[in-house]
């Protein structure tokens, strides 16, 4: 079969472990759930998108008296500045978004190439690198992330960056250990005995077989990248406000919470949850769809 | 024809391939020598252009390591391999890559040798761009023709399908044709036909001794099957342990083996006739670990001829009324 | 006298993501005791579904119906409970892998008290040791050897632990699915020479499933062609070796390189094995026959008795062909 070779994520990332709780949840369904993340993650990319145009207001002005409750004119009622929660709301997917894709596209471009050559060259060069990239794995991610980012300081790119760095083991390792199975296969040998150049075999014979799985590393990625960016704002370290950002938002909530202002807190988790859940919805039924070994008998 | 029948296509000289064991660094620092497996130990043959020899053993005879080593999948420890009179041991790693287009590999595993992601006729044409072979268009047209050769028809269909789409047999012209797309002198075929259903085992049996008279190729045919060999080969070298034991005609083999190794093997294959009963020598043991060879002869601990001489002397390949045999029994000294 | 085994309609089909395969349908045989027959055929013909349903191993995404009568009782009706009793005690069954059949963390005496423990909880430790080393001499290997571990056995060793394991408790069937399959000859012989061996001492009967006519030959005094899920052929072995009725049972038989006989033409069945999710129409092996009639597309053959033989093939009986004299000659 094309990719039997068993494939741990990691239980380092969060969205691996809800995204297995929910394949358990769904049994054979997993069309269902891969369809169920991709309206979730339609949905907030649309909102990204298309935020000008369907924010009620601007979500960096106030629009109305402070710390209204949900009510009509203000659905998810507004902030203790009178800045409206649903614009925020829908202005914060950008951010969120936005880093999530640029960390997690720059743990890739690292960590995949990273892995592929190393995992082929195998021997020494492997066995540094592999301990250089356990090191860094087997840190905290969120600590890991908190410590760069107050290293580098505010900014998209810099966000992006730390947390990337947390994430470059994690491609890395997936990566590797499927580039040293498969570089033993006897269609590498083959490639070889052709004559095909190290480059032609990791670019054509290798390559694609670890794709696949690099599309479900991909997507988990995406989720927990989220997760931290979040985190990352929540303590004070990422985009400085009044950009709208999630994370930011469940911070400045939090304090009003105590008085039973509720809706500062509730909206920007709940578009957390969804975000989250929609990426790892897709990535685990992916993982089912590309791994089609399960109940299948030869 | 009948002179070029004679020429020598590829020799083998002295050939030894010892894999190094793992051992824990600390009992390395107290061994003055590590343990070797010795897979090929001091092995010599010719074949010649045109030729089928078939290399026949038990799994542990080391004649699979052999196939990869003449065609440097696998470094060999020591020894030549003269290919065209040029010692393909020698050739630098770029020279290597160029020269792979005159010995091929067919694989014994047709599922598990293909790229599942490249489409068959990709897979087919990729020898030919790696090789900078022909255009585009006209190494698709030596594909497709291909495909006509090897009965994968229609061609032009096959070529845009993946492996899967295959079946074992289908997926092993696959490889067969990859195998001769660059016009090669010389094919490894290493249990080629071994993991193929009865009825189609002799179809890609047919085909490879088709496509050899078509286009002049010349085998090693590596199997462990004597009853595939008998109608393919035509000269078979016996393998245990890492030596050959025997090399004879496919003809004067099966009318009389010599080595008492080579009848132990042929006696034991099944025969699909319910009438026969055979008297059968059925030898003690299995094959020894290739780390601690016996001393001798390799097969005395098994041999129900062995005298005190195999035990402490190893026989020579010498000749034995026109065929080589390593054997006391056999030898005039 | 009842047959110790009878297999009436066995139909099972595998339920996929991809579509139902039919692995096995509409099959009948029967084994008598003391009998040992060969199930044979290749990848995908339903011979190993057909043990594995014996002793109710199958996967759960199988449905079978028909029935499997075992000294009288239906195996596919009576509890898991009841069947677990029966494995083991009354049908053993060995597989092709000796390498991972057994536990390489247990010491092969492990293996048999475990055996033991399940049957007879009440077994004492001086008991369990004499029959697991009776039936370890039975297949050749030393009683000492019961401490070791499984890696420090040969893999023809492991197989031949695997015999033991199933013989130990002296069941009436031994089913036994390609058991040297993964072997080389020499050790292959060395296995068929303690099966042999067992048939002639122990009150067993046996069913071989292989794909090898050779082995075949050499072990089993009946044997039960299959293909693509139908049974093509059934009968002894020697009227089916010197005349096989059915087509595909000539073609294979011819098929096979043998290191015996003198010519070295080799002939070959055309074609492939059908896709089991969409088997051809009517009889499965008429894409690859080479005496394909129009029936045969339309329509599957009722099998028919010839000879004392059972086939499946529309050369034989049916109304269009009712002369046994006639079709006989249509295929030799």
């Amino acid at each position: 079969m094309a990719n039997t070779t068993n494939t741990n994520y990691g239980n380092q990332m969060l969205s691996s472990r809800i995204g297995r709780g929910f394949r358990q949840l769904m049994g054979d369904s997993s069309g269902v759930m891969t369809f169920i993340g991709l309206i979730l993650l339609s949905l907030f990319v649309l909102m990204a998108i298309f935020a000008p145009y369907i924010s009620p207001y601007s979500p960096v002005e106030p629009s109305g008296a402070p710390l209204l409750s949900p009510q009509w004119g203000h659905i998810m009622g507004t902030t203790n500045l009178g800045y409206d929660v649903f614009s925020r709301f829908i202005w914060g997917s950008r951010m969120a978004l936005l880093i999530a894709v640029i960390a997690t596209s720059i743990a890739a471009f690292i960590g995949i190439p990273t892995g592929l050559l190393v995992g082929y060259a195998g021997g020494v060069t492997d066995r540094i690198v592999t301990m250089i990239m356990d090191s860094v794995y087997t840190f905290p991610g969120l600590i890991l992330a908190i410590a760069i980012a107050a290293m580098l300081g505010p900014g998209v790119l810099n966000i992006s960056l730390s947390i990337a760095v947390v994430y470059i083991p994690t491609y890395y390792r997936v990566i590797r250990s499927q580039v040293s199975t498969i570089k033993s296969e006897l269609y590498v040998e083959g490639a070889r005995s052709i004559g095909a150049k190290n480059m032609t075999i990791i670019g054509k014979y290798i390559l694609p077989n670890v794709l696949p799985s690099t599309i479900v590393v991909l997507s988990m990625n995406i989720a927990d990248a989220v997760m931290t960016e979040a985190g990352l704002s929540f303590l004070g370290l990422g985009i400085p406000p009044p950009v709208p950002d999630w994370g930011y938002d469940l911070a400045k909530g939090q304090q009003f919470l105590l008085q039973n202002d509720w809706w500062m807190v509730v909206f920007p988790g709940i578009a957390i949850i969804l975000l989250v859940l929609g990426f790892s919805m897709f990535a685990e039924g992916m993982d089912e769809y590309l791994n089609p070994n399960i109940g299948e008998k030869r | 024809m009948q002179v070029s029948t004679k020429q020598v296509l590829l020799s083998v000289e002295n050939l030894k391939k010892y894999f190094p064991l793992k051992i824990p660094w600390t009992q390395a620092l107290l061994k003055r020598e590590r343990p070797t497996v010795k897979a090929i130990d001091d092995i010599s043959f010719n074949i010649k252009k045109g030729e089928t020899l078939g290399l026949v053993g038990e799994s542990g005879s080391g004649k699979t390591t052999t196939g990869r080593v003449i065609i440097r999948l696998i470094e060999p420890t020591s020894g030549r391999i003269l290919f065209d009179k040029k010692d393909i041991s020698k050739l630098s790693k770029e020279n290597l890559r160029r020269a792979r287009k005159d010995f091929q590999m067919i694989f014994q595993d047709p599922m598990a040798s293909l790229n599942p992601y490249m489409r068959i006729g990709k897979t087919v044409s990729h020898p030919l761009e790696i090789h900078k072979i022909g255009t585009p268009a006209e190494r698709k047209e030596k594909v497709l023709s291909l495909f006509e050769k090897v009965n994968l028809i229609p061609a032009k269909e096959f070529f845009n399908r993946f492996p899967r789409q295959l079946s074992g047999g289908q997926r092993q012209r696959v490889v067969i044709a990859r195998a001769v797309v660059t016009n090669p002198k010389f094919i490894v075929a290493d249990e080629a036909t071994a993991m193929l259903d009865v009825s189609v085992r002799s179809q890609i049996l047919k085909l490879m001794i088709d496509i050899k008279e078509d286009l002049g190729l010349t085998y090693l045919f590596i199997t462990h099957d004597l009853a595939s060999a008998k109608y393919i080969c035509d000269r078979i070298a016996v393998m245990y342990l890492g030596k050959i034991v025997e090399i004879a005609k496919t003809s004067d083999l099966f009318k009389e083996p010599l080595h008492p190794y080579t009848r132990i093997l042929m006696g034991a294959v099944p025969i699909p006739d319910p009438k026969l009963k055979r008297s059968k020598i059925i030898p003690k043991g299995e094959i020894p670990s290739p780390i601690n060879v016996p001393s001798g002869c390799r097969f005395h601990t098994r041999c129900p001829y062995a005298t005190k001489i195999c035990s402490e002397e190893e026989p020579e390949l010498v000749e034995h009324q026109g065929r080589l045999v390593a054997c006391h029994l056999f030898d005039k000294k | 006298m009842m047959a110790l085994l009878e297999i009436k309609n066995l139909s099972i089909d595998y339920l996929t993501r991809n579509g139902t395969v039919k692995a096995v349908d509409d099959i009948s045989f029967s084994v008598e005791a003391r009998d040992s027959i060969g199930l044979v055929g290749e990848s995908g013909c339903g011979k190993s579904t057909t043990g594995t349903a014996i002793l109710g191993l199958l996967p759960p995404n199988a449905r079978v119906s028909g029935s499997i009568l075992f000294k009288g009782r239906d195996l596919l009706k009576i509890s898991n409970e009841e069947l677990r009793k029966v494995r083991g005690k009354d049908i053993s069954m060995i597989f092709q892998d000796p390498m991972t059949s057994l536990d390489p963390i247990m010491r092969i005496r492990d293996h048999f008290f475990e055996l033991l423990r399940a049957h007879y909880p009440k077994m004492d430790e001086n008991e369990m040791k004499k029959i697991s080393s009776e039936a370890l001499k039975s297949v050749g290997i030393e009683p000492s050897r019961l401490n070791n571990y499984p890696f420090e056995f040969s893999g023809g060793m492991r197989q031949r632990t695997m015999i033991a394991l199933a013989i130990a408790l002296q069941p009436s069937m031994l089913i036994a699915d390609e058991p040297t399959t993964s072997l080389d000859v020499v050790i292959q012989e060395q296995i068929l020479e303690v099966l042999r061996d067992l048939k002639k001492t122990k009150n067993m009967s046996m069913v071989l499933i292989t794909h090898d006519l050779g082995v075949v030959a050499e072990l089993v005094n009946k044997v039960v062609v299959m293909y693509a899920g139908h049974l093509a052929e059934s009968g002894d072995v020697y009227s089916i070796y010197e005349k096989p009725l059915h087509p595909y049972t000539k073609a294979l038989l011819e098929s096979i390189p043998n290191v015996k006989l003198e010519d070295r033409e080799l002939r070959y069945i055309p074609g492939s094995l059908p896709d089991l999710k969409n088997p051809p129409k009517g009889c499965r092996y008429w894409p690859r026959c080479p005496y394909v009639k129009d029936i045969c597309k339309r329509e599957t053959p009722p099998t028919v008795e010839v000879d004392g033989r059972k086939v499946k093939c529309w050369l034989y009986g049916g109304e269009i062909n009712a002369g046994i004299d006639k079709t006989s000659s249509a295929v030799s």
